[in-house]
């Protein structure tokens, strides 16, 4: 007996609505639409591949617990994004305190005066020819991966939702919890860091 | 460079510049004249752009096959938090009230009448015969006897607190479903998945991309005959041969897979094991097909060697089945 319903057909506030009354199926069919984009934006702050997979669990486990306190003010990949990207936050925070701690400075500088410091630096640096372009894609991209491994996650989830999956600043906000400021502060002050890091490599 | 375009942006503004974010306060023309004429700040931006393609270009590895299995694995084991259940509290708190209500009405109804005449009835059957006061003295208390055991459905398979509990410690998925859930909430899809599958309506539950198959008229038999056969030879023993609804789920979560599985394949097995005693043969469709075999304890070893014959190895931890009754849930997963 082959099976109905459910699957390419069903419109995604179909499937939220019968997930929302309880229907597991239902939700299954969410995690199969968003499982794929779920899994990049934890893979690019998790950068792990096992660890990636047990944040992944829990994000739809989640979600799946927490359906209902969703409240479709934002669109359902935006809560998506919000669990995984919290989630595996607190994944790579409790595997490394020493992240942690860098996490934590890094958002102190984010007002203060260092910040400024590293401002001009980057600008005085950045106006000769920047050693950066004139890299090889393939080597720029191998430094990229090393210097990406040596942020602190909170940046690495920014420059993901950013310059990967290419959210708007206030959806950023909202997958963050942040303010549209922090957003637009921390986004500047990762960029400046992974410029840096990668010259750095370079040089 | 006039005055108001030599002023330096700041890193924030420039960087929200690059992804067209710069805000309605600010006047973008001036900003765009300032980076044409400043280096520095030109060099900046194309920095930040390059490391933003750079990025785009940053594979992410793909998703593991067996990730899907598992998410699903998790949430079958979890219940869910949306709020038709919340209405569960005061609705189930309100039905507990109006059935106590409605018994202890119906309890004075039938005191009622029967004190009414109590004193007549004593005179009468003490007359009539010297036991029949005890009878009357007793009937107050079960009001509204059950039938007897031999003659209803039959019990779940016999099992202590201990060994639920044990069974609780062992699958942590359902441990932490539990922790999570009040405990007024209803039985957790976890426990009685396979089964609220095989009850509930196809068409209300199962996606396009899993596939029950129907039972074998051996199977089917097997069923149908199940209550009857169980209640009359023993209502306390499960009846497992006669593939009878599992009230005890043991998942076998071995590593079990089969190299060059397709749908097509799951399903002609599927089909063998329901003959071998499967109970339930789900197979669910996509890239990398999972067949799920769920089936009594007992039939385990004869659907192992099925396994065997068609290649799929099993591992020595899981030969031999867990003790006690109940059903075996086996996921085989197809290798890519």
């Amino acid at each position: 007996m082959d099976v109905p319903a459910l699957g390419k057909d069903d419109d995604e506030a179909g499937l939220l609505a019968r997930a929302r009354a309880g229907d597991r199926v239902a939700f299954e069919g969410l995690v199969e639409r968003h499982l794929s984009q779920v899994w990049g934006v934890v893979w690019r702050i998790v950068r792990h591949t096992q660890d990636a997979e047990d944040v992944v669990q829990d994000t739809f486990l989640t979600a799946w617990r927490s359906l209902g306190d969703f409240r479709e003010e934002a669109a359902l990949s935006t809560w998506l994004h919000r669990i995984a990207v919290t989630r595996a936050l607190h994944h790579v925070e409790r595997a490394s305190e020493r992240m942690r701690r860098a996490s934590r400075s890094i958002d102190d500088e984010e007002t203060g005066p260092a910040a400024l410091i590293a401002l001009e630096g980057g600008r005085s640096r950045a106006a000769a020819e920047s050693p950066l372009r004139q890299l090889e894609s393939k080597e720029l991209l191998a430094r990229l991966q090393q210097c990406l491994d040596k942020l602190p996650p909170a940046w690495r989830a920014v420059l993901a939702l950013r310059d990967v999956d290419a959210l708007a600043y206030d959806e950023i906000a909202r997958v963050l919890e942040v303010a549209l400021g922090t957003v637009r502060s921390r986004l500047a002050r990762a960029r400046l860091a992974l410029k840096e890091c990668v010259e750095g490599a370079a040089s | 460079m006039s005055a108001e375009t030599s002023r330096h942006p700041s890193l924030d503004e420039l960087s929200a510049w690059v992804d067209g974010e710069i805000g309605d306060g600010f006047d973008r023309q001036v900003l765009a004249e300032h980076v044409a004429a400043c280096a520095s700040c030109a060099s900046l931006v194309e920095d930040f752009r390059a490391l933003a393609r750079a990025q785009e270009a940053d594979p992410v590895p793909p998703v593991p096959f067996h990730l899907p299995g598992r998410v699903l694995d998790r949430l079958a084991g979890a219940r869910s938090g949306s709020r038709p259940r919340r209405f569960l509290l005061p609705l189930s708190v309100a039905a507990t009230l109006l059935v106590g209500v409605v018994a202890v009405w119906l309890y004075r109804q039938q005191q009622a009448p029967a004190e009414g005449t109590a004193a007549l009835d004593t005179l009468e059957t003490r007359q009539a015969s010297p036991q029949a006061p005890q009878e009357q003295e007793a009937a107050p208390l079960a009001p509204a006897p059950a039938p007897a055991p031999a003659t209803a459905i039959p019990p779940a398979p016999a099992e202590t607190g201990k060994e639920r509990q044990k069974e609780k410690s062992e699958k942590k998925v359902a441990k932490d479903a539990a922790r999570s859930e009040p405990a007024f909430a209803p039985a957790p899809p976890q426990a009685s998945s396979v089964m609220a599958r095989q009850t509930s309506s196809v068409s209300e539950t199962t996606p396009t991309r899993w596939m029950r198959l129907p039972p074998t008229p051996l199977a089917k038999a097997r069923r149908d005959e199940a209550p009857s056969a169980a209640g009359a030879a023993a209502p306390a023993a499960p009846s497992e041969e006669a593939g009878a609804p599992c009230a005890v789920r043991d998942l076998l979560r071995p590593p079990l897979g089969w190299q060059g599985m397709d749908a097509e394949k799951a399903e002609a097995l599927a089909e063998r094991a329901r003959s071998a005693g499967a109970s339930d043969a789900i197979v669910a469709r996509g890239p990398l097909p999972r067949l799920t075999l769920v089936l009594p304890v007992g039939a385990w070893p004869a659907v192992q060697d099925l396994l065997a014959e068609s290649g799929i190895p099993i591992p020595d931890a899981v030969r031999a089945a867990p003790e006690g009754g109940g059903c075996l849930e086996v996921p085989i997963d197809a290798q890519p």
